[in-house]
């Protein structure tokens, strides 16, 4: 797992490669929050385009660094998600929420709405 | 094809990788699709990471996986351990529901399991353990 952060004003871009489990969580966690803690964050866009496998644990980090950002306002965009990762995503009810657009150059893009995200995981 | 493989291991958190790759090494035997294949490495990962994470409490104690095939394509994984155990098997097993939101979890791992296996069965006894036992069909055709 690797996880290559970087950062543009207020916009954090996190790519990551590898395989997100339990083992590699923690992780991709340290490297995502450790941008995330210096504050400011606006948007922060993970990308999953190198992903080669996610299970359950993957979920837990995205809807961590979710919550984290609400309480920053800032907002979390899903980039180039592979089908069997949007597979597991779909089963947490993203997408039911979720505006997606594909852009020209094919890639999947993803906006999920925080709140109601959020609200479904706290239940 | 008849096999069959066993594996004791640590639970630790770099044996889930090492257990769903053996896994899904073991299950390719009988052909399967990709997807087949990527459906029994996921579901074998959330079981062993249960283990460690719920069952031993990230404490040190082994897991057992076993593995067969039979001759109709069909796979079987029984996943174990030690650990505390479960006392309310059915609520364990609705989406969502964890015990461990504070280490973000998500409540996903079971549902994650019978969305990509045939069959999932859990028995499990508070302070003597839980154990997992998953199905697939390989959609391979005999002639
Ligand atoms: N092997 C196990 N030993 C003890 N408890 C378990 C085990 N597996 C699952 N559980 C219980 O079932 C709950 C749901 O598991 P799961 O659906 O994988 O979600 P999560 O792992 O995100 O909590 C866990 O929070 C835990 O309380
Ligand atoms: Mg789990």
């Amino acid at each position: 797992m690797n996880v290559a952060v970087e950062r543009k004003g207020s916009c954090v871009m996190a790519k990551l490669s590898g395989e997100i489990d339990h083992h590699a969580a923690k992780s991709v966690r340290e490297a995502i929050d450790s941008e995330l803690d210096r504050g400011n964050v606006c948007e922060l866009v993970l990308d999953f385009a190198d992903v080669s496998f996610m299970d359950s644990s993957g979920l837990g980090v995205i809807f961590g660094r979710y919550n984290k950002l609400l309480a920053q306002g800032g907002s979390l965009k899903l980039k180039r998600v592979p089908k069997r990762i949007e597979r597991i995503l779909r089963m947490a009810g993203v997408y039911t929420l979720v505006d997606r657009k594909e852009s020209k150059t094919e890639r999947m893009r993803t906006d999920v709405s925080v709140d109601n995200f959020r609200s479904k995981c706290n239940e | 094809m008849n096999n069959y493989l066993k594996m004791e291991f640590w639970s630790i958190s770099s044996n889930e990788g090492l257990a769903r790759t053996a896994a899904a090494a073991f299950f390719s035997e009988l052909d399967p699709t990709f997807e087949e294949l990527a459906d029994v490495r996921t579901a074998v990962s959330e079981a062993v990471t249960n283990a460690i994470v719920h069952g031993y409490r990230e404490k040190m104690g082994i897991i057992k996986m076993e593995c067969s095939t039979d001759e109709l394509g069909l796979f079987t994984v029984i996943i174990s351990d030690e650990g505390c155990g479960i006392s309310d098997i059915e609520q364990a097993m609705q989406p969502f529901f964890t015990t461990a939101r504070g280490e973000e979890r998500t409540g996903m791992g079971f549902a994650v399991m019978q969305a990509f296996m045939d069959t999932v069965e859990v028995d499990s006894v508070p302070g003597m353990g839980t154990t997992v036992k998953m199905t697939k069909q390989a959609s391979i055709k005999y002639e």
